[in-house]
């Protein structure tokens, strides 16, 4: 669990983005899993980010779609995965952030941290590499800001995969297990806990 | 089976999905409307063909269309029955003449063009409601049975009938007496009809010969092969006739008032402006739809969806929208078609093979909007939405 932080304007968001494959880098290098993504093909670009999970400062669930339906896009992406099986990994991640009993529901009838726990289900679903959250508790009060991000502590122990959080804010910095500071584009500080 | 994401979009605000489906069908009806009147119109030209009794029908190559009929000699009408599957052959003479009004208006006497249909009344060769009944009295001396569709400019023709049981009047300056009446209809070329024997047409149009025919029918025997005569008829016949089919005949006179009024034209037209206020209704909700979904798709595109994905989506949304606004379409134009049916006495009605055109228009209208919409969907960036 690393989190980045830094002042606005110091490049957090612009490196989330490149790591992420979602823009792509016109200089230097940048090695993702092993592969290098300046100057890469845009399929590269696109098969890069599946294997990355993603959660959004707004949770950006499709709203025309209940929670199950929300999750269950994140592993349709991948091929080879049955119907029964993605049905069933998805209702099984929902339990595990505590939805077990709101797997019907479409966004709008959800809170903003339930919201949240539903894109962080739909982030992890697929056993992501890598999970790249931008902001998640900026939207939310300091308790449910704190049970999502022990949350996504808690699954990406499980699953054992390596999560990214950009943020401000200051009342999550103990969960991480590396903290690196970002200014003008610069890591100014690297701390390991 | 894949999250059907194009129907749940679309289902998911149902009061825009049913003004959608409001908007297409409202297209669809007016495509109907306008392909119904025109196919009803063309068959009103035909009514006169469809009644005819024969299976081959011989016309002269320079005839344009009824009424406009140049003749030839009925002697290819007796060469053709030297075929073996021919059974008979009856000669139709047509006619304009000038009919008199027998009632006066406004104390002056009028005379407006009508066709004068003639043939043997030893066999009755006509389908229309009225000829066989009335047949036997065409066999005296310059008696006429009157459509009683004919339009009211020729006057009360039908209701002295009824009254008086014979009517006297003038066609050509020849007095006629009209003592039974036939249905018709008014056509693009005559406003009414009149129906004799050939003798007393003869005696009508002294200019005329006997012999020199407006239209042959052929009518074969029980299991004769219609194609096989057509083509034997064909080869055997010298030039100065054509030898059609009943199918044939109805297209050459359709074809004809296709290419010399402007019906055609005027309800291709109207066709085309529903299919293009299709296109308008459908584009905006298309075009509304993708603008509203941008940070959804450009989330998708984050997780890793192809571009085609989108492209895939809003073509299946395109073709989901066709089908369901056809629907009500297609029952609002039934009904319509039977009140307008109603109030014209036109030949209108839903047929399977206009139901499955309008369709097919509605599909391409669908996805012609579908790839100007398609375009909105670059603008879904995933860069943008941290």
């Amino acid at each position: 669990m690393i989190i980045l932080k830094g002042p606005s304007g110091s490049g957090k968001t612009t490196l989330l983005t490149l790591m992420g494959g979602l823009r792509s880098a016109q200089s230097g290098g940048l090695q993702v899993f092993g592969e290098e993504l300046v100057g890469a093909k845009k399929n590269k670009l696109v098969k890069t980010r599946k294997n990355i999970g993603y959660i959004f400062q707004a949770h950006n669930l499709l709203a025309s779609l209940t929670a199950k339906q929300n999750v269950q896009m994140s592993l349709e992406l991948h091929d080879g995965i049955k119907a029964a099986e993605i049905e069933q990994r998805a209702i099984a991640l929902l339990e595990a952030v505590g939805l077990g009993d709101h797997i019907n529901y479409h966004p709008h009838s959800l809170s903003g941290g339930q919201k949240q726990r539903v894109a962080i289900a739909r982030a992890l679903v697929s056993h992501p590499k890598m999970v790249l959250a931008d902001e998640p508790t900026a939207a939310l009060d300091s308790k449910s800001g704190r049970d999502v991000v022990e949350l996504m502590q808690q699954l990406a122990r499980e699953q054992g995969c390596t999560i990214l959080i950009v943020t401000h804010d200051n009342r999550i910095l103990d969960v991480a297990d590396r903290i690196v500071e970002l200014e003008d584009g610069k890591i100014t500080l690297d701390t390991k806990h | 089976m894949k999250t059907p994401l194009s129907w749940l979009q679309l289902s998911h605000e149902k009061s825009r999905l049913l003004i959608a489906l409001a908007g297409i069908g409202f297209a669809d009806m007016l495509m109907f409307i306008q392909l119904g009147f025109k196919a009803a119109l063309f068959d009103s030209s035909v009514t006169f063909h469809k009644a005819l009794r024969g299976d081959i029908f011989l016309m002269s190559p320079q005839s344009d269309a009824l009424g406009f009929t140049k003749t030839f000699s009925e002697r290819r009408l007796y060469e053709s029955l030297a075929v073996e599957q021919v059974e008979s052959v009856v000669p139709i003479y047509l006619n304009f003449g000038s009919w008199k009004n027998p009632v006066k208006q406004n104390n002056k006497t009028t005379t407006r063009t009508i066709l004068t249909i003639a043939f043997n009344p030893a066999k009755n060769s006509l389908n229309f409601p009225g000829v066989a009944e009335n047949i036997d009295q065409l066999k005296l001396p310059d008696v006429y049975l009157f459509d009683d569709k004919s339009r009211a400019e020729f006057g009360p023709i039908p209701d002295l009938v009824k009254q008086n049981g014979t009517v006297k009047t003038e066609v050509d300056s020849r007095q006629i007496s009209v003592r039974g009446l036939f249905s018709m209809g008014a056509s693009f070329a005559a406003d009414g009809n009149i129906l004799t024997s050939d003798t007393n047409f003869l005696r009508l149009f002294s200019e005329r010969k006997k012999g020199l025919i407006d239209v042959g029918i052929i009518n074969l025997k029980p299991g004769a092969d219609l194609a096989s005569v057509k083509a034997t008829l064909k080869s055997k016949l010298p030039q100065d006739v054509d030898v059609f089919d009943k199918e044939e005949f109805m297209q050459k006179e359709i074809s004809y008032w296709q290419n010399a009024t402007a019906i055609g034209f005027i309800f291709t037209l109207g066709t085309a402006i529903g299919f293009v206020v299709g296109i308008v209704i459908v584009y905006q909700i298309l075009y509304t739809d993708v603008a509203n979904h941008l940070p959804e798709y450009a989330t998708l595109k984050a997780m890793g969806y192809k571009d085609s994905y989108f492209v895939i989506l809003v073509f299946q949304e395109a073709i989901i929208l066709a089908v369901l606004g056809f629907l009500p379409g297609y029952l609002l134009a039934t009904g319509l078609y039977s009140l307008a049916a109603g109030a014209t006495a036109l030949p209108l009605s839903m047929t399977a093979s206009r139901a499955t055109t309008v369709l097919i228009l509605t599909i391409i209208m669908c996805c012609a909007s579908g790839t100007v919409a398609v375009k909105k969907l670059s603008a879904a960036d995933p860069a943008d939405i941290f």
